[in-house]
This record gives C-alpha cells, structure tokens and sequence, in this order.
C-alpha cells in the first residue's frame, strides 16, 4: 500500500488521478482518497492540521491490516516547497527535516539509487516569505507529517519529496502555476514509488514456509485441536527445524495422520511432535 | 568501502580525522548533524537492511572513553581489563555478531577524537585494554590511522597492555611498524562455510591465516581466537577440517595463546538478534540461559572437541 499525505488539493489531485483514486471519506477541512493501491490524505497546511492527517489516514486504513506484509508499505509525503537553493520544478528528496517550532531534526532512512537532488527541509506553521534560511527548502507541513508517521511505520518506509515551487516567496506564485509545477514532477516521483514499493513488495514476500508446509501446519492444527498459543509454539519449532535444513513436512504429515482422535487423545502426539522438531541436543 | 551519506556533527567537522576522511568520500552526501545519537540513536531503524548499505557518522566522544570489560569476554586473567570505543560498528556484517542486539543501527560511527581516548586510558594504567570490542579497528586502518596511534602509545607506555582483534586481512597497513612486546594481535577465525555463510565480507581463513603468519614472522604476539563456534549441521567435520589447516598453515608453539568459545551473548541481547533474522540457522538450535547468558547447552563439549582439533589430538 502506498500513503500519500499532501497539503492542498492541488498537489494531491496528480496522484489522485495517476492511481484511480476515489474520495471516501471527509472530514472537515480533510480529505480521503483510496483505491486498490494507494490512499491519500489531504491535511491542509500547519503542524496540527498534518499530524491529524497522518495519525487519522493511518488509523483508519492501518498499514498492519492491509494485504500482505507490513514491510511493502511507503509513506510519502508530497507537495510544493520553497527553495533559493533549487529551481521551480526540481524535486528533492529531503535527507534531513526540521520542525522550527521544536527544532527537533529528524533524518529519513535515504532510498538508495533514487535519483532525485537531495536538501534540507525546514518546516513552518505559517507561510514565510525571506531572503535567505538556513534550509534548503521550507514548508508548512514536511518534518511535522514526518513526526507523526514514525509513530506507524519503521523509518525506512517513510519518505518525503518535495517539489520547488518558489523563492521562499508563495504568494508570488498562482495556483495554475503551482498546479503546473505539481502535475509535470508527478510522473517522475511516481515512476521511483511505483519502483520503490515494488522492491519492498518483494523483500516483505519472500516467505519463509512453502505452501505445503503451510498447509501441513494447516492440517496438524485442525486435526490436533491446536489452541492459538500451541499453534504459534509449533510454528517457531517449525521455523527453528527448516532453518536447520530439516524435512519438517514429513514430520508434519505423520501428526496430521495421527491425530483425528479427540482433544485428549492429540495432546501426546502433540507433545511428540514437538519433540521431533524441537531436540534438545542437535 | 563506500558511504552514500555521511553525517557528521558540527564539532566534529574540526578535527584533523574527520577532516581527513571527508576528502576521501567526495562523491558521498554531507549532512550535518547536532548529535550522533540523533541519526544513531533513531526509533523505527533495520539494522540487517542498513547494514546492506550503511551510512558513516563522524561524531565527538565526549565521555565514557572506556568501559570495564564484560565477564562474557576473555580478559586473560588480567586486573584492570578495560575496553575503548573508538569506532561503533563495523565493515563486517557476521550474522551472530552481538552488535546487532546491542546497537539500533547498523551505520559506523567513528569518533574523530582519539586523542581524548588515550589520555583517558593513560590515565588508567596499568591496564589490559581491549580497543577493538565493538568495530574491527584493523579493518578501518586504512581509513582512520587509530592502530598506528595505539602502537605509538604502547611504545611509550610499557604498563599499558593492548589486544587489537580482528578478522580482516589487513596487516599489511601496519606492516610496517616494529612489533611490541605489549600489544598482541588477535584474528578470529571460523571455517569457509561459516565464513561463506554467516560473515559476510570478511576475508576467508587462509587469508587470515596468511596475515598470522606474516605477524607472527615479524615478531608480533599473535592470538588465535576459534571464538564464537557457530552450530550448523555438520559443524564437527568444517571445525575439524579448519583446525587442520590452521595447524598446517601455523607455528601453533609461537602462538600467543588459542581462545576457543561458543556463541553465546546476553539473553536481550539474543532476543533482538532472532527477531532481525528468525529463520537464520544461527537460531536454529536448542540453547539455554545461564546467569542472563544464552548458550548452547553442549558449549562445554564443542570447546573441548576444537581444542582437541586444534591441538591435534585425538577425542
């Protein structure tokens, strides 16, 4: 599953297009998109408004019950950001995000190969207009969105991308303009998602068990009567076993054969069972 | 070697080492940093995924320049044995190695100011100290110059007593220096297919046998560390075969001394590590806790059986 959080609707809507996304859910001043693939938050601008945003989408759409493994999830924030380091249009992956208001610094796990110029992301709870800032970028919601999504997700699934929109000057700029700046960095920052998730996608499924030995354990449980803590003993010994390059569906097999006798007459092959996957010396 | 990024806090930027090693990564992102720990010390970090790819940390040491040894180290019967952190991590990624539960991250930190280190330690002799617990600072040599500043502390300082330990085949960079009577040099060593399978790049064992041999010729006080034995199927036969061709590629009468251990690490310690790789052979087998320390239960007779290898006497 793919997050997205984005401020306005202006950043959001390439991304709402590109991944079919459907409005499910609003709460004032916030905004749900979801479709098989993606979800998207529109949180509105300012530290609260961001991590309501972040703490609601990931609530409500939680990345521990989505298909699949908790590992092939990304968070990205997206959005427009100000900049005299970059020009309009560049995208750059924050290494680094600092929340003015605390001065907390926080640092993204950096994707390898991503391709994109890389900065420093300073974010305000109002919109600044300046000569010079001690950031490469500034925003109104980056570190604080950041912030929040560490509380749900391990660090190197979250990223924050931001677009350059301005000179630290956004006022400056209309809305077609930045509309425009948004929907020509989309393709690229979705293609590098689109490969990013991928990639997680595969490492979170390599499974460990094949399908046979999955559908033995299936079978000993029920045959067994296996209750829930048994079940999870058994499946560490059957972990424990295979890591030690061990047959465990033979071993399996026989229970499952064994074991259609009642309750109490499954509790010593259960016993031996564990036994046989579990030697005390090896 | 090669860092993507490195982060380097802003005091650290001053100091001769790290303005040394910078140049050396000028294709690597600098990001600035207030504290080591705000990069180091992060909530939600994979240590096996950075470990992939890590991230270099130049930081400023600026206090617990060195710690009592653990009672789950050897201190060789030595009083005052102490050990120093000069680097955090290291280039090698053993599947068994405690620094995965002791340490959140898998990013190599490197404290820019040695110098700080051995006042603290000439301050604390006579001592056996230990300086390559929680890196392999052999292994950086080429990078940080820290063994050479050892070697010039020990010439000066007879009562102090170093153990530089290692797996790497990196001799040649200090190759050059005399041997000193109160420095000894440990290489850990494992069979090929533990090497193969659960060090991952580290050189092989007759490269470091080679590198023994070298030192050993040279005059150093050599130590060879069979330490930890890794269970896997067959382990008997790969330990036999590898003390075989450590006897025959060694003077085991010049050696300095042969520590043999099990792997065994602190039960917290072991809980964090099964959880970063569960289906890891490493976890595969039975072990037992004693005294807050988890091991094998047969760790007695495995130590005895590759004593008798290495020895070459029959069991």
């Amino acid at each position: 599953m793919i997050y997205f959080c984005a401020a306005l609707f202006l950043e959001a809507r390439p991304f709402i297009e590109r991944y079919q996304l459907q409005k499910t859910s609003a709460l004032k001043n916030m905004q749900i998109f979801q479709g098989p693939a993606a979800s998207l938050i529109i949180s509105g601008a300012g530290p609260t408004r961001a991590a309501a945003a972040v703490a609601h989408l990931l609530t409500l759409i939680s990345p521990e019950h989505c298909p699949g493994n908790n590992l092939g999830h990304l968070f990205v924030n997206v959005g427009l950001a100000g900049s005299i380091v970059f020009p309009q249009g560049e995208i750059v992956l924050c290494h680094k995000l600092t929340n003015t208001f605390t001065g907390y610094d926080f640092y993204p796990e950096i994707p390898f190969g991503h391709g994109f110029r890389e900065g420093a992301l300073g974010s305000f709870g109002h919109s600044i207009r300046a000569e010079s800032l001690p950031y490469d970028l500034a925003d109104m919601e980056g570190a604080f969105v950041f912030e929040a999504a560490e509380f749900f997700l391990p660090l190197h699934q979250i990223v924050c991308l931001k677009v350059v929109s301005d000179q630290f000057a956004p006022r400056d700029v209309s809305a077609e303009t930045a509309a425009a700046v948004m929907r020509r960095a989309a393709d690229p920052i979705a293609a590098w998602i689109d490969r990013e998730t991928a990639r997680l996608d595969g490492a979170a499924n390599r499974f460990f068990f094949s399908p046979e030995e999955l559908e033995a354990m299936e079978r000993v449980r029920q045959n067994l009567f296996l209750t829930r803590a048994m079940c999870l003993a058994l499946e560490k010994a059957c972990q424990k076993a295979k890591s030690r390059e061990e047959n465990i569906l033979s071993v399996l097999a026989e229970a499952a054969g064994s074991g259609r006798g009642g309750k109490n007459a499954s509790k010593p092959i259960y016993a031996r069972l564990m036994r046989q996957l579990s030697p005390t010396q090896k | 070697m090669f860092f993507s990024h490195i982060y380097v806090e802003r005091e650290a930027a001053e100091y001769a080492t790290a303005r040394a090693i910078l140049p050396r990564f000028s294709q690597s992102v600098p990001i600035s940093i207030s504290h080591y720990k705000d990069v180091f010390c992060r909530r939600g970090q994979n240590f096996t995924r950075q470990k992939r790819r890590p991230q270099l940390i130049l930081a400023v040491k600026r206090e617990d320049y060195f710690h009592r040894g653990s009672r789950m180290c050897d201190g060789f019967g030595q009083d005052n044995f102490i050990y120093t952190t000069q680097i955090m991590n290291c280039p090698f990624d053993c599947a068994y190695c405690y620094l995965r539960g002791l340490y959140g991250s898998a990013n190599v930190v490197i404290f820019v100011n040695p110098e700080d280190t051995l006042q603290a330690v000439a301050n604390s002799l006579p001592a056996f100290i230990c300086v390559s617990y929680d890196t392999d600072l052999l292994a950086f040599e080429a990078l940080t110059g820290y063994v050479r500043r050892w070697l010039a502390f020990c010439a000066a300082r007879p009562e102090a007593v170093v153990e530089i330990r290692t797996k790497s085949a990196a001799f040649h960079s200090i190759a050059g220096f005399d041997a000193l009577p109160n420095v000894q040099l440990a290489w850990t060593v494992s069979p090929d297919s533990v090497i193969e399978r659960f060090e991952r790049g580290t050189p092989g064992l007759n490269a470091r046998l080679a590198d023994m041999r070298r030192a050993l010729e040279k005059g150093w006080r050599v130590r060879l560390c069979v330490d930890p034995i890794i269970k896997t199927r067959g382990w008997e036969q790969d330990y036999r075969a590898a003390a075989q061709t450590i006897r025959a590629a060694l003077p085991m009468e010049r050696l300095l001394g042969v520590s043999v251990g099990c792997f065994r690490v602190s039960k917290t310690h072991y809980a964090r590590m099964e959880k970063l790789e569960p289906f890891s052979e490493i976890f595969g087998y039975t072990m037992e806790e004693r005294d807050g320390t988890i091991g094998y239960p047969d760790e007695a007779e495995m130590i005895a059986m590759t004593r008798a290898w290495l020895t070459g006497g029959a069991l």
